[in-house]
């Protein structure tokens, strides 16, 4: 009962917080250096070829009357259709989401559950000399900045060691363009895929261990410990069972969060790594003023994003019940 | 009073300032956080007084070419005993004066045709060598000489030269009172005038500022002894035909070679005056055929059009005619009059094929190529509704040069082989002034009007001159462009890397490069290069230099001017460690100035929105929550690129994404203090809200605020550090995110500089992780639950 109050309150504040992302973004993209037709247009057009594409899409009518057609539009997720490629920006994303989501998706998985183990091992053995070690590795890497870290690995594993390849997706010859046969291209592409998958995993652990090592300490102070450890209960099973458990819950919820983030990706390693994925459809986007896939990319992030914030809560008050939504 | 009441608060802030300094005395990580800090800062501000950095401007210096340019010049180098410098002369009346060059060096082959021929076609003539280079001077009457262009050491037993750099006897030829010369020369290729047993014969071409046409005549006797050996011997000069226009000359001639090969007979020589008089006259005899006068002004050379018996000729303010070559019959004409052009057009596909999508080129004064229709469509091929039949003389596609806006495009250069590109060079212009810098563009001719293709293949930023001449290619090895600045460049031409460059006049005007192979039996590789300065010096360069930047560290391979490069250069030649040094200012000013601006704003926003509660709140908090569920990194991109490239700009894209967070934790703060007696008994003795606000509650949350403004400056330096390497940053200044963009993008350097890559990225680490560590330590102060984790 109080979940469906809940969770009817939260849909508004959804929608409410959509319907500004929406008003945000039609002002931030009507902000933007010159006519959005400029683009498609070029000066071979006549007046009545001009006026037909602003026709199109929309730019003859008045401020308000945009602002309406593109709310109504947005809503049913017409997208529109991509400036510079001329396709349905919805199509596009459709394209370049599966790279990403293979990308992200494993790493960020990964990262969370050897950040989770790390952390509670590391905040266990507080004080001791790997954990000094561990720590200041965590942090290093914590304060790298991404894309270089992504440019050191291209470095030392596709030039100095050459074990990877330096970029793409793979899964076909890259001579012929000829998509390879089963079970060569899967394998293929984990290959391509290795790379840049261990530069995430490596740059997500990171934050992860930090943060579920501070959980754990913050757990191992609770009262229930020391009753545990009264109890006599062997380390391995307070560790595990009564600590890590209960101090899992904001990595868990944090890890919610991000998967909505996900759908944007390092938009830096992607591109380094030429990985054909919305990271580097998104920057290429914003260099090429592409309005309708930017603002389409955006749109979608924004809904994932509060979509599994609000996951997050109700995962969070599931698993911890003190706290109430 | 007031002076008692500021003792107090010295005396509170010292209390305060230590027992917090004694706290954060025991986090031994926060201590090392704040000395890397102090470290870089300390670096930063004295960046103008370390001797070393200072003398290297990041941006502008560059390591001397001794270090950076294996080169070999054939002659004419400054060091070198084949100096070439354009001697004096006399004029009309007997005054010795100077002959400065105006024009390109152009060049001669034993058969007696052009090397323009060659460069058209991109590939070489197996057996021929270079004859003679002819450069016209600015001098009044006598402004032609030609130069043995070869050096003393080819070995060619059979042939009667001059010692190589000789300058000879063209001038005598040229009768007196014609005028200064103008812009280049032409040579016209009589082919087969005889068997090419007994010689070789050309006609050579000169325009002047009065409005005289030239026409010289080249002839070469030779014998052909036993087996294929020839004797050849040089040239003679002798006047065929002048004749006079009306109005000035500033271009040079354009020859249609006629149907006829074999005499030179039906072959048409055509000029335009600077206002419009087209004139095609008969290239053996100077009679005129047939003479229009177009409307328009400053109009360049005519070119032409072989497969649809055309001349095409344009105009800087934007008209453009194609005119029947028989009897001057307009075939299209079209005007651009809100575009300026900087020079004439060039056509692709022009000389074999009548293809449908071939192309005029005309380069604007603000950094736009107009690629232009040579032919109507016959077809509407395309299904899209809004596609038009096109005529000729429509726009097919203008393609803007990036990073050139308002500047003017240089002179440009087709190859028409068969893959044809477009080089191009650009002078960069700011607010109307030169700025001595300029850019060198390679388009794709194929990818022009294509839609969803991108014609731009590569670009190369330099900083030390404009390119206004045309660049010139021979093979597929480089593309030469020289300078504004008195350098020639060999830019590689798959990738648009520099490989070599030599400076022949520092300062000088340089006119387009003549590239040749220039020996017997020489292959379709290019051996020399020759380039003039406009002050009338005059080098040939071998065309196999080596750029040897990015220059690894001076302790590990010492640089041959004896100059240190602590921690080598960049690919530009620039040295590394300055860069470092003056970019941790960049990193400090945007971290700071980032961090405080969006902190202060969170401050505000999140004081007043926790305060005043309800709608307030609401409308507050619902726009925070926008900015949140936006990715942080995307969404800077977007505003930076709005807003330009410019240090604050990237400064207030930072601070609008990075504020809501702050505003948040700062809310839900005040919620709490806002419930607290002290604000009650505020409000019962009668204070204002804003009094409330700004002296019961902000002094509140000014520790929370203080430790999210060090987490925030490391967000604001990431950010700043991804925008720059993504090319939005800031131009004029170097920034560690600058650097990391110069190596990965288009330097092809990342995978093997370490000495360029290692830098930079750790730098941004260990700042970065300077004000982590201080953060954590910080917030173990406020916090003091935390204490206990350590």
């Amino acid at each position: 009962m109080r979940l469906r109050e809940y969770l009817i309150r939260r849909m508004i504040q959804i929608f409410i917080t959509l319907i500004v992302v929406l008003v945000m973004l039609f002002v931030i993209f009507r902000m933007m250096p010159g006519d959005p037709a400029s683009m498609v247009m070029s000066p071979k057009f006549t007046p009545e070829q001009r006026e037909l594409l602003r026709h199109q899409f929309g730019l003859d009518k008045p401020m308000w009357e945009q602002f309406v057609l593109y709310m109504k539009n947005m809503l049913v997720f017409n997208l529109g259709t991509s400036f510079y490629y001329s396709q349905p920006v919805l199509d596009l994303i459709m394209v370049k989401i599966g790279p990403t989501l293979l990308l992200f998706g494993t790493a960020m998985v990964i990262a969370y559950v050897l950040g989770i183990l790390i952390g509670a091992v590391m905040a266990w053995r507080r004080g001791s000399k790997g954990e000094v070690a561990g720590i200041a590795i965590s942090l290093f890497f914590y304060s790298m900045p991404l894309f270089w870290f992504a440019l050191i690995m291209l470095w030392f594993f596709a030039s100095e060691i050459k074990i990877f390849p330096i970029s793409g997706l793979g899964g076909s010859d890259p001579n012929t363009g000829q998509a390879y046969p089963f079970p060569k291209n899967v394998i293929d592409i984990l290959w391509h895929l290795a790379l840049p998958l261990l530069t995430l995993t490596i740059a997500g652990l990171a934050g992860n261990i930090l943060l579920m090592r501070n959980s754990m300490l913050d757990t191992l102070a609770e009262d229930y410990i020391v009753t545990a450890r009264a109890k006599g209960i062997p380390d391995r099973r307070i560790m595990y069972r009564h600590a890590a458990r209960n101090a899992m819950l904001p990595v868990v919820t944090s890890f919610a969060m991000g998967l909505g983030f996900i759908i944007s990706g390092g938009v830096l390693t992607e591109t380094i790594f030429s990985w054909p994925g919305m990271g580097t459809m998104l920057v290429q986007a914003t260099l090429n003023y592409d309005y309708p896939v930017v603002q389409g990319v955006f749109y979608l992030i924004a809904i994932l994003v509060l979509i599994f914030n609000a996951i997050a809560d109700i995962l969070y008050a599931y698993l911890d019940p003190r706290v109430r939504l | 009073m007031a002076a008692s009441r500021f003792k107090d608060r010295y005396r509170d802030f010292r209390k305060v300032f230590k027992q917090n300094w004694a706290l954060f005395n025991q986090s031994k990580l926060g201590k090392i956080g704040l000395y890397i800090i102090i470290f870089f800062v300390i670096m930063a501000i004295f960046a103008p007084v370390i001797p070393y950095a200072n003398d290297r401007n990041p941006v502008m210096w560059m390591a001397p070419d001794k270090d950076l340019i294996e080169i070999q010049h054939m002659w004419g180098s400054p060091d070198s005993n084949y100096i070439i410098t354009v001697p004096a002369g006399t004029d009309d009346n007997g005054n010795v004066i100077n002959y400065p060059v105006v024009a390109r060096p152009v060049g001669m082959l034993s058969d007696g045709s052009s090397l323009n021929d060659l460069m058209d076609n991109g590939a070489g003539q197996g057996t021929n060598y270079l004859e003679a280079i002819y450069l016209s001077t600015g001098n009044v009457g006598k402004g032609v000489i030609d130069i043995n262009p070869l050096d003393g050491s080819t070995n060619l037993p059979f042939i009667e030269r001059l010692p190589p750099g000789h300058y000879s006897r063209i001038s005598s030829a040229i009768p007196s009172g014609m005028g200064p010369v103008n812009s280049s020369v032409v040579i016209h290729e009589l082919r087969s005038d005889d068997d090419g047993a007994m010689g070789r014969m050309s006609n050579i071409y000169i325009t002047t500022t009065t409005g005289n046409i030239i026409a010289i005549r080249a002839d070469q006797h030779r014998f052909t002894t036993s087996g294929s050996s020839t004797h050849l011997f040089p040239i003679e000069y002798s006047l065929l035909w002048t004749r006079h226009i009306n109005g000035s000359i500033s271009q040079s001639v354009d020859i249609f070679y006629g149907p006829n090969t074999t005499t030179g007979s039906d072959d048409r020589v055509l000029v335009t005056s600077d206002n419009g008089s087209l004139y095609c006259l008969a290239a053996n005899t100077g009679n005129v055929i047939w003479h229009e006068n177009l409307a328009g002004n400053g109009f360049f050379s005519p070119i032409s059009i072989y497969p649809a018996h055309m001349t095409v000729v344009s105009s800087s303010d934007g008209h453009f005619y194609g005119l029947n070559i028989s009897d001057g019959h307009e075939i299209w004409n079209a005007t651009y009059d809100n575009e300026q052009f900087t020079s004439a057009v060039v056509g692709d596909n022009f000389r074999n094929n009548y293809a449908n999508n071939a192309l005029l080129f005309a380069g604007t004064t603000d950094g736009k190529i107009y690629g232009i229709r040579l032919y109507g469509q016959t077809s509407n091929t395309t299904e899209n509704s809004t596609a038009l039949l096109k005529k000729a003389g429509d726009v097919e596609q203008i393609i803007p040069l990036p990073g050139a806006q308002g500047s003017p495009v240089g002179k440009i250069f087709i190859t028409s082989a068969s893959n044809p590109w477009l080089f191009v060079g650009v002078s960069l212009y700011q607010n109307g002034q030169p700025t001595g810098t300029g850019n060198m563009y390679a388009i794709d001719v194929n990818k022009v009007g294509v839609q969803g293709q991108k014609p731009l293949i590569w670009s190369y930023p330099n900083t030390v001159g404009g390119v206004t001449s045309a660049p010139a290619f021979f093979d597929n090895r480089y593309v030469y462009f020289a300078l504004d600045s008195g350098r020639i460049y060999a830019v590689k031409i798959s990738d648009g890397n520099i490989t070599w460059r030599a400076t022949i006049k520092e300062g000088a005007h340089m006119q387009t490069p003549m590239v040749a192979t220039a020996i017997p039996g020489g292959n379709a590789q290019a051996k020399y290069v020759t380039v003039a300065a406009e002050t009338g010096e005059m080098s040939q360069l071998s065309t196999d230099g080596k750029y040897l930047a990015p220059l690894p560290p001076t302790w590990v391979q010492k640089a041959p001017s004896g100059n240190t490069y602590l921690l080598g250069t960049d690919s530009f030649g620039r040295d590394i460690f300055s860069q470092l040094v003056w970019g941790s200012r960049i990193a400090l000013l945007v971290g700071f100035a980032a961090a405080s601006l969006s902190v202060l704003i969170g401050i505000i926003i999140g004081v007043v929105a926790g305060y005043f509660g309800g709608w307030v709140d609401s409308v507050l908090m619902r726009f925070t929550d926008v900015i949140l569920v936006m990715p942080f990194l995307p969404l800077i991109i977007v505003f930076a690129s709005v807003m330009g490239p410019s240090i604050w700009n990237i400064i207030i894209a930072i601070t609008l994404v990075g504020w809501p967070g702050t505003a948040r934790i700062i809310r839900s703060q005040v919620l709490s203090i806002k419930e607290r007696p002290f604000i009650d008994a505020a409000r019962v003795t009668g204070a204002s809200n804003t009094r409330i606000m700004f002296r019961h509650i902000i002094p509140n949350v000014m520790p929370l605020a203080f430790l999210y403004m060090t987490f925030a400056v490391t967000g604001a330096i990431l950010g700043e550090a991804s925008l720059s390497f993504l090319g939005l940053g800031d131009p004029t200044t170097m920034s560690w995110g600058m650097m990391l963009y110069n190596i990965s993008h288009g330097s092809g350097y990342t995978l093997t500089a370490w000495w360029w890559l290692l830098p930079p990225g750790l730098s941004i680490t260990f700042l970065v992780l300077g004000f982590f560590l201080v953060g954590r330590a910080f917030e173990e102060i406020i916090n003091p639950r935390l204490r206990r984790r350590r």
